[in-house]
């Protein structure tokens, strides 16, 4: 632990016992929590480390007029503290453990009513439950608090019974977890043997008796609590306990199901719905969705007389499609709103798994007839979120690549189901001016994704356009996406024009939106590896580098204060600073290479440094040529990138500040009159 | 009995995250799914296993209402639908269902800016959540389902904020989200209908405040500002990008546009064009005067606000600068705040709360040295101030929403606990409805009355008038006789014939028989006659006839007397009677 840390600990403990119900955040106890349960976890025992805490305990228990939050946080302390068996000696011989587990104790004192104490008592209890010597402390008032008139109590209670069952589990070979650790603390054995077994048994006749055909408002409440707590151990349990719980409840179980009582029907099935059982073959479950589909859009030919009940309320019902969709997606085995959206997303799917188009094949032929009727129709939708699911699909389908049967080229989706460019360039260009700006970046998108590279040439000005003009973030983004997607696929063609990379990289550097910055990063980045192709030769004619506007690009990004673009940009220099200069008089193979590259990077104005440098730059800016590497060396590169690759609160909301903003917070409170007042506190937004 | 069931999984007796979920008439409806922006973990969204554990939250829930953009109230949108995989219908208002995004993406950057975050959402989940939401237009009644019908009211406290009345059958609640009753200078005051919910369920941020008017803070603000800006110093307000900013913006332009001010006004954020956009695509939604002036000049095209950059830190002289985020955690408004704060002439103003593990924490409870990133020390010497704009209603404000509404029942949320308890017992002492305050996870269970309206004919309460009494007192309860139909969804209440008449029903009569035996040895004549003679005797001024084909009537009751089979001495009697009959001669006998 922290040293300034130790050394605050004792007071903040003063301040908590003191603090009564003033404590300036809702979230700094739990706060506290998480730092101590981190360093449990590390291995610290806590009580060694800052004996204050056990002062601090016995002086919040005893003192009657605490405060319930800081009791309910004193409880969980205590429980994280016994977890450890050294600790926990320590609290027995103390009578801390007897005195604070006992719920009478709390019921004597009045405070056993508020819902915190209640949750502090089961959450530090299951956390005591650690290890073996825990058992003795359960206690049968949980399992009257699992049907708690608190929500969170109740579910507490059921976690820890759950903790506790799972704890005394039997695995395999009659070796718990209890009696391995029983082998290597060999102290009292037959005890805790024993106190494991009680407890199994007492759960086991608990959930026996709760279960059952619910005759009041009580007991239902009861039986959908237990029915919760079944669920989550049939989840976690294995095969002798598992099996035991199964034989214990199977008779209520279908007693219930049997009564048919609707509040209790979604609980119910989370206990029975085994998710791994798939009742029958994928094949027929998918004509069996197929056929709903086809009914609820009205068109069936079965008609038999019992199925037009069923036909009348399924048709036309948004949810049974969306659902049948789903199940559709699922069924196709990859990873998975409106009912378009879904049916363009089953559509994908199934064309990634499945599907070799027939072009010969008639009825196939006219499905894609269809298919393109309906997306020329949804692309220009009124509502929005239509218009751009359509423009997702396309942009789907343009990625992903098919297989024409019977033997035929591989060509991209959109070629194969609509018929390529020809129908879908000019929907996505007009798409472009689209007043929703999800619309207009989810059509950039498809264009990067589906437009041959001869067209993305003639798009670029468009983009550009879009880039310096859109007013929202997302479609400058796609923008940036796009070219990065070009200038990637562009391998043999022509090189992108330089004064439209120029300017892409400037406009992006320049942009109000993070995500176009460090997207502008990545095109650099992209630019970069072409420079310095493999390892570190420098290709001539990348002198472009400067010239481009990739330099700049970066020393910009460096002085960002949005911090993921800062921290891409300064990886990037250091990559640049790796490749360019030897290190200490460098490797002989790449110094030809790196001499080459610094030769021509030199040429760049220092200007450039001088524009972007701020801070560890200074040296750099006042001379008139400078060597890359040095520049790039007084940039103080390697510091600036460990403090970026911490998080941007790791200062101010780590443990040392949490503690020091305890201690401030308690003395304002004591002048409170210099204070801005107790607003500050409730006043949300 | 029918029971409402409130349970608040957030905002119970605090100020955190909103998310309240209610029962009623067997649907279930969650209310608002806020974030608490106090957390970098799963802790900081609402936690839906208490609902289901499985994650089938679609299965549970009817419907989720957002009542306006702030993430305390929409922060947690995209998890539960996009992550836990909440399918069901969303409903916010136009302006929220816009703006949301914006706040969303606003705060996703701030926790990139964090490596330790962990399982946020990503700009798809957002679109792909906001997909997926029915927009509401205020006034309006939407159907959810067969049963369920929701319908949004003006709430003040934010561009597109709305309360909701949700309705089932004849049980209703209203959920005010955060309101506002006092008009500020972009919205408008909070109404609401006579509706009579059986629950009002209403925040209560400043339950035991009387808010100073408005003017006052604002002057106050406005007097910081300017005595800053003559000494020659430098103001930075670290705001959210949408929502108080726009205020202040208005506010400080007319103050600049009216003492002529020269000093520079920067807004730094790139949101503040999209977000003034919004202001002026959901003008109706803004106050009258705006509305009104609207044609002459749009008081969001800003005269002397301009963008920033952020070379302009630096230059010299006063300046004024609006910069995200709100609570000086990262970013832009943290970088300038580094910059000014060790001159005594600048000034920062927090317009609003700042989370404990943020600077805007730290300065706020007086820390003037602060730990920077590299072992740096950064001394405050700047001001610090700290002014609260926040539109909510105070303690007279919810009075007056009560006596707007009349509630049978009163809940509140989203204020602390002990003010609320104040609050309550003002409730309840002067409207004489039960008040509630449950804690986050407790359940408030309302039984509810309720009453369905029926129409009566004319016709029966004219009858009801002939046959005597008092004329009707819609104040005075009293039994009337009818036939209750029911005829295109209306109960009515009329009389049997025009029932029958209605509905197009054929009267029959219903005839009751007995047979009762007796030993008599005369003949069957005889008994009969001296069953009428003593008839005659018991029943005076009753009608008794004995007719010549061997009857004796009573009124409409028939009496025939027969021997049995077996002996002669055995008399059966047969006795046969309508119903209507009994009841004449029972009231006679009255």
């Amino acid at each position: 632990m922290d040293r300034e840390c130790v050394s605050l600990l004792p007071r903040v403990c003063e301040v908590l016992a003191a603090s009564g119900s003033s404590l300036p955040d809702d979230t700094i106890l739990e706060k506290l929590l998480d730092w101590f349960t981190a360093l449990t976890e590390a291995g610290e025992s806590l009580l060694e480390a800052c004996p204050c805490l056990l002062e601090f305990i016995s002086a919040v228990i005893h003192d009657t007029a605490s405060a319930p939050g800081v009791l309910s946080f004193t409880l969980r302390l205590i429980g994280l503290l016994a977890a450890a068996e050294d600790d926990f000696i320590v609290l027995k011989e103390s009578l801390v453990l007897d005195l604070v587990f006992s719920c009478q104790h709390w019921q004597e004192l009045g405070l056993w009513e508020d819902p915190c104490i209640r949750i502090g008592w089961i959450q530090g209890l299951r956390t005591t439950l650690q290890h073996p010597n825990g058992l003795s402390f359960f206690r049968q008032p949980l399992l009257q608090l699992q049907t708690d008139t608190s929500l969170f109590v109740a579910s507490a209670a059921n976690q820890m019974l759950a903790h506790v069952l799972l704890f005394c589990q039997p695995e395999d070979e009659q070796n718990t977890s209890v009696s391995k650790a029983v082998v290597e603390n060999p102290a009292e054995p037959m005890e805790i043997n024993q106190d494991c077994t009680a407890v199994v048994d007492a759960i086991s006749e608990y959930l026996k008796r709760a279960l059952g055909v619910p005759k009041g408002s009580a007991q239902l409440h009861q039986c959908q609590q237990t029915l919760r707590l079944l669920a989550l151990l049939l989840g976690q349990t294995k095969p002798p306990l598992h099996d035991k719980l199964l034989q214990t409840v199977t008779a209520s179980l279908e007693e219930m199901v049997a009564a048919d009582c609707s509040e209790l029907t979604l609980p119910l099935m989370d206990v029975i719905l085994d998710p791994d059982c798939l009742p029958c073959a994928p094949d027929l479950i998918v004509s069996g969705i197929l056929s709903l589909l086809r009914i609820c859009s009205g068109d069936s030919s079965s008609s038999s007389a019992g199925c037009s009940e069923v036909f009348r309320n399924v048709i036309g019902s948004g949810k049974v499609q969306k659902c049948a969709l789903e199940a559709l997606t699922a069924v196709s085995n990859s990873p998975g709103e409106a009912v378009l959206h879904k049916s363009y997303q089953a559509l994908v799917k199934w064309m990634s798994v499945s599907c070799a188009i027939d072009l010969h094949n008639k009825s196939h032929c006219l499905c894609l007839l269809d298919l393109v009727q309906v997306v020329k129709k949804r692309a220009c939708d009124m509502r929005w979120e239509v218009r751009d699911s359509t423009m997702e699909f396309l942009g789907h389908l343009g990625a992903m690549r098919v297989c024409r049967a019977p033997a035929e080229q591989a060509c991209d989706a959109s070629e194969a189901l609509l018929g390529g460019c020809c129908c879908t360039t000019p929907l996505l260009r007009e798409a472009l001016q689209d007043p929703e700006s999800y619309v207009r970046a989810s059509a950039i998108k498809a264009l990067a994704q589906t437009v041959m590279h001869s067209w993305q040439e003639g798009a670029a000005p468009t983009q550009e356009q879009i880039l310096s003009q859109d007013t929202e973030g997302f479609a400058r983004r796609a923008v940036v996406k796009f070219f990065i997607a070009w200038f990637s696929s562009h391998t043999s063609h022509t090189p992108p024009s330089s004064p439209s990379v120029r300017s892409v990289l400037s406009r992006g550097c320049a942009d109000l939106d993070w995500e176009v910055k460090v997207h502008t990063l990545e095109l650099a980045e992209l630019l970069l590896d072409k420079a310095f192709l493999g390892h570190g030769s420098y290709t001539k004619g990348s002198d472009s580098l400067v010239e481009q506007g990739v330099i700049s690009a970066l020393l910009s990004g460096l002085v960002d204060c949005d911090r993921p673009v800062a921290l891409k940009a300064c990886r990037l220099l250091i990559t640049l600073r790796v490749t360019v200069c030897p290190a200490s008089q460098g490797d002989p193979d790449v110094s030809d290479a790196t001499a080459n590259a610094e030769r021509d990077l030199n040429a760049l104005n220092a200007t450039s440094f001088e524009d972007h440098s701020e801070e560890g730059a200074s040296a750099v800016s006042h001379c008139e040529r400078v060597s890359v590497c040095e520049a790039l060396g007084s940039l103080g590169l390697d510091d600036k990138l460990e403090i970026l690759s911490r998080s941007s609160d790791h200062v101010h909301n780590s443990p040392l500040s949490l503690l020091q903003d305890i201690l401030t917070a308690s003395t304002s409170h004591t002048h409170s009159n210099t204070q801005p007042g107790q607003e500050v506190i409730v006043d949300c937004y | 009995m029918p029971e409402i069931k409130v349970t608040p999984l957030g905002a119970g007796q605090d100020v955190g995250r909103s998310c309240i979920l209610v029962s009623i008439g067997g649907k279930n409806i969650m209310l608002d799914c806020g974030m608490h922006m106090g957390y970098n973990d799963d802790r900081r969204f609402p936690d839906f296993s208490y609902i289901t554990q499985n994650g089938r939250l679609t299965d549970f829930l009817d419907c989720l209402i957002i009542s306006h953009f702030h993430l305390d109230h929409c922060g947690a949108l995209p998890y539960m639908s996009e992550m836990v995989g909440y399918d069901g219908p969303i409903y916010m208002t136009h302006p929220t269902k816009a703006i949301c995004p914006i706040l969303l993406e606003d705060f996703r950057k701030i926790t990139v800016d964090k490596k330790g975050e962990t399982n946020f959402f990503t700009s798809q989940m957002i679109k792909d959540c906001m997909k997926k939401v029915i927009p509401l237009n205020l006034h309006q009644t939407v159907q959810v389902d067969d049963e369920l019908e929701i319908k949004a009211y003006y709430a003040g406290h934010v561009l597109g904020a709305a309360m909701v009345h949700i309705k089932v059958g004849s049980e209703s609640v209203v959920y005010t989200g955060d309101y506002n009753m006092t008009p500020d200078r972009h919205l408008g005051a909070a109404w609401i209908d006579k509706c009579r919910p059986d629950i009002l369920i209403s925040e209560s941020t400043y339950a035991t405040t009387i808010r100073d008017s408005k003017r006052c803070r604002e002057r106050d603000f406005l007097k910081k500002v300017h005595e800053s800006i003559e000494r020659g110093g430098k103001v930075l307000i670290p705001v959210f990008a949408l929502g108080r900013a726009q205020e202040l913006c208005i506010l400080l332009e007319t103050f600049w546009e009216r003492m002529n001010l020269k000093a520079p006004i920067y807004f730094s954020t790139g949101l503040t064009e999209k977000a003034n956009h919004y202001y002026k695509l959901f003008i109706t939604w803004t106050n009258q005067k705006i509305r009104k002036t609207f044609v002459q000049r749009n008081m969001f095209e800003f005269k002397h606000i301009k963008a920033f950059d952020r070379s302009y830190a630096d230059n010299p002289g006063p300046m004024v600068v609006f910069a995200t985020p709100g609570m000086l955690h990262a970013g832009q408004s943290l970088q300038i705040f580094k910059k000014w704060a060790g001159n005594e002439k600048n000034m920062v103003i927090m317009p609003g709360y700042c989370v404990q593990g943020t600077i805007g924490h730290k300065i706020l409870n007086g820390q003037r040295k602060l730990e920077m990133e590299g072992r740096a020390t950064l001394d405050v010497k700047l001001q610090v101030e700290y002014m609260s704009f926040s539109a909510h209603a105070d303690a007279k404000g919810i009075m007056q929403l009560i006596r707007m509404a009349e509630p049978r029942n009163m809940l509140l949320v989203h204020g602390e606990a002990v003010k609320m308890e104040f609050l309550k017992g003002k409730i309840e002492q002067e409207f004489s409805i039960d008040c509630y305050m449950p804690a986050n996870g407790e359940t408030t269970t309302v039984t509810t009355n309720p009453s369905v309206p029926v129409d009566i004919s004319l016709n029966l309460l004219k009858r009801e008038m002939a046959l005597g009494g008092p004329l009707p007192d819609p104040k005075k309860p009293r039994t009337m006789h009818g036939t209750l139909i029911m005829k295109e969804n209306s109960l009515k209440l009329v009389s049997s014939e025009q029932a029958l008449k209605e509905l197009g029903l054929n009267e029959h009569q219903l005839r009751f028989t007995c047979h009762v035996q007796l030993q008599d040895p005369h003949s069957d004549a005889d008994t009969l006659h001296r069953i009428y003679t003593h008839l005659k005797s018991v029943l005076k001024g009753y009608t008794i006839q004995h007719l010549p084909d061997g009857t004796v009537i009573v009124e409409s009751i028939v009496i025939k007397v027969s021997s049995s089979a077996e002996d002669s001495n055995t008399k059966v009697l047969l006795l046969s009677w309508s119903y209507q009959e009994v009841l004449n001669i029972l009231k006679r006998s009255k």
